[in-house]
């Protein structure tokens, strides 16, 4: 650990310290990591269509439906709202 | 009347000065906010009476401090300077984690990727204050909001700043319904902020099942230095869905989690020694936390911004805040926020789905920086 007096505040310490190209390279790869999740997830539900054709159909039913009537939303939001504050205690 | 004199020469009244006096008060500070205020109890009770312990002087010769080989703290400490306690806690994590939210609605994990733009800018940050490289990863990965992941990071590249770096993370998460709505109004209408999201669709058991060891091998393959967080989360979440583990699992989220979460958080507060850690290093360190978080929840919140731009069904971006992984408080600010400017918009289903996202970023994040600055 630098002693205090020894630390100066310079740009010159990021571009020593390559800060710009660990920022830009680190959040490329979260992004990447987080966005092949992200298409996995999307495509898990059809996959799983594919190789079970006799659930092909609920799942055709279900992928990027909305289940619930409108009029039920906020009742399970609600209720999933109160479970979710009541087991944070 | 000798034996006395020597006796109170080596009391802590004796021994102890300004900077452990100071030191205790935060301790208690800490104990109050956790007992009056509520904010974060689990973690802020046990912190703060490490603190206090921590702050006991003793005469040379006494092995009582973590730092002081043999003693008992010492080997509690043990768990926390070789990164033991985290991916534990991140086991815990798993087995209480329902994946669901984010399952039923893939693109509010970028949002959770956005956030963690907090860690890299704050690196930035810390290398233009004069920190070492490795120092500054250490200190960027507060920015992850996610104490166990900042704790295991400056185990491996900066030990000497761990505990400022742990206090400053914990104490953040705990402020996260103080630092968060401030950025996320200044950068949201009121428009936006009343936009409500569809109800999420229903996930079966097998996506349940099939997704934590999917997770875990595109986030491993790509970042192995995460493996230890990841896989354990990802283990955790596994006993939960399987279905035939539930002994295991409930275990895990429950007494195990328990423990180390004591241990953890009453060694962590036992570290900070005034002598080492009242530094001019640590209050940068402080000042680099509190912007960490709010460059992280403005991600967060802009990046939703943006990605509405090619929506058809709208995010709502407050919901991005909860990108940051403080789960689950951030996706309770988030849900705070909506229901001001709407009591009937119910945003904290949706928030979660960035916020455990957020966990799995901070933790990529955390396998990258120590790839690339362990030395």
């Amino acid at each position: 650990m630098k002693n205090p007096s020894e630390m100066v505040y310079s740009f010159q310490n990021i571009a020593e310290g390559q800060g710009v190209d660990i920022a830009i390279t680190g959040m490329s790869i979260v992004f990447t990591a987080l966005a092949l999740i992200s298409l996995f997830i999307f495509a898990l539900p059809r996959i799983l269509a594919m190789w079970s054709p006799e659930t092909s159909a609920v799942v055709r039913s279900t992928v990027g439906q909305d289940l619930s009537r409108p009029e039920e939303d906020e009742v399970v939001a609600a209720i999933g709202l109160a479970l979710h504050t009541g087991r944070n205690r | 009347m000798n034996i006395l004199l020597d006796f109170l020469s080596t009391t802590s009244f004796a021994t102890m000065d300004w900077g452990n006096v100071l030191m205790i008060a935060i301790g208690i500070v800490f104990i109050s906010l956790a007992i009056i205020k509520d904010y974060e109890p689990l973690l802020l009770l046990p912190i703060g009476f490490g603190i206090v312990v921590g702050n006991i002087t003793s005469i040379p010769g006494m092995s009582l401090s973590v730092y002081d080989e043999g003693s008992v703290l010492s080997y509690i400490y043990f768990g926390v300077s070789q990164g033991l306690f985290p991916p534990l806690i991140f086991l815990g994590i798993g087995a209480m984690t329902d994946f669901s939210t984010m399952l039923s609605n893939p693109k509010l994990v970028l949002l959770g990727a956005a956030a963690q733009v907090g860690i890299f800018l704050t690196l930035i940050g810390a290398l233009y204050l004069g920190f070492a490289p490795y120092e500054a990863g250490a200190i960027g990965i507060i920015g992850g909001a996610d104490g166990p992941t900042a704790i295991f990071l400056s185990a491996k590249l900066a030990p000497h700043l761990l505990g400022a770096i742990a206090i400053a993370a914990y104490s953040y998460m705990a402020l996260v319904p103080v630092i968060q709505p401030p950025v996320m109004k200044l950068l949201t209408t009121r428009k936006e902020r009343l936009i409500r999201m569809k109800a999420p669709r229903e996930v079966s058991q097998r996506e349940k099942i099939i997704f934590p060891i999917a997770g875990f091998l595109i986030a491993a393959l790509i970042a192995p230095g995460s493996i230890a967080l990841i896989g354990m989360l990802f283990f955790g979440n596994l006993l939960k869905e399987s279905g035939v583990t539930e002994r295991l699992a409930n275990t895990a989220r429950t007494a195990m989690v328990d423990i180390v979460t004591i241990l953890l958080g009453f060694s962590v507060g036992a570290s900070t020694h005034a002598q080492t850690f009242l530094t001019p290093q640590s209050i940068l360190i402080f000042g680099l936390g509190a912007l960490s978080f709010s460059i992280a929840t403005a991600g967060g919140v802009l990046f939703a911004k943006l990605m509405n731009l090619f929506l058809k069904d709208k995010i709502n971006p407050l919901v991005g805040a909860a990108g940051v992984s403080a789960v689950p408080d951030s996706a309770r600010v988030v849900q705070m926020i909506g229901q001001q400017e709407d009591p009937h918009n119910f945003l904290l289903m949706h928030a979660m789905a960035p916020n455990v996202a957020g966990v799995i970023g901070s933790a990529i994040g955390a396998g990258i920086l120590w790839s690339v600055l362990v030395h």
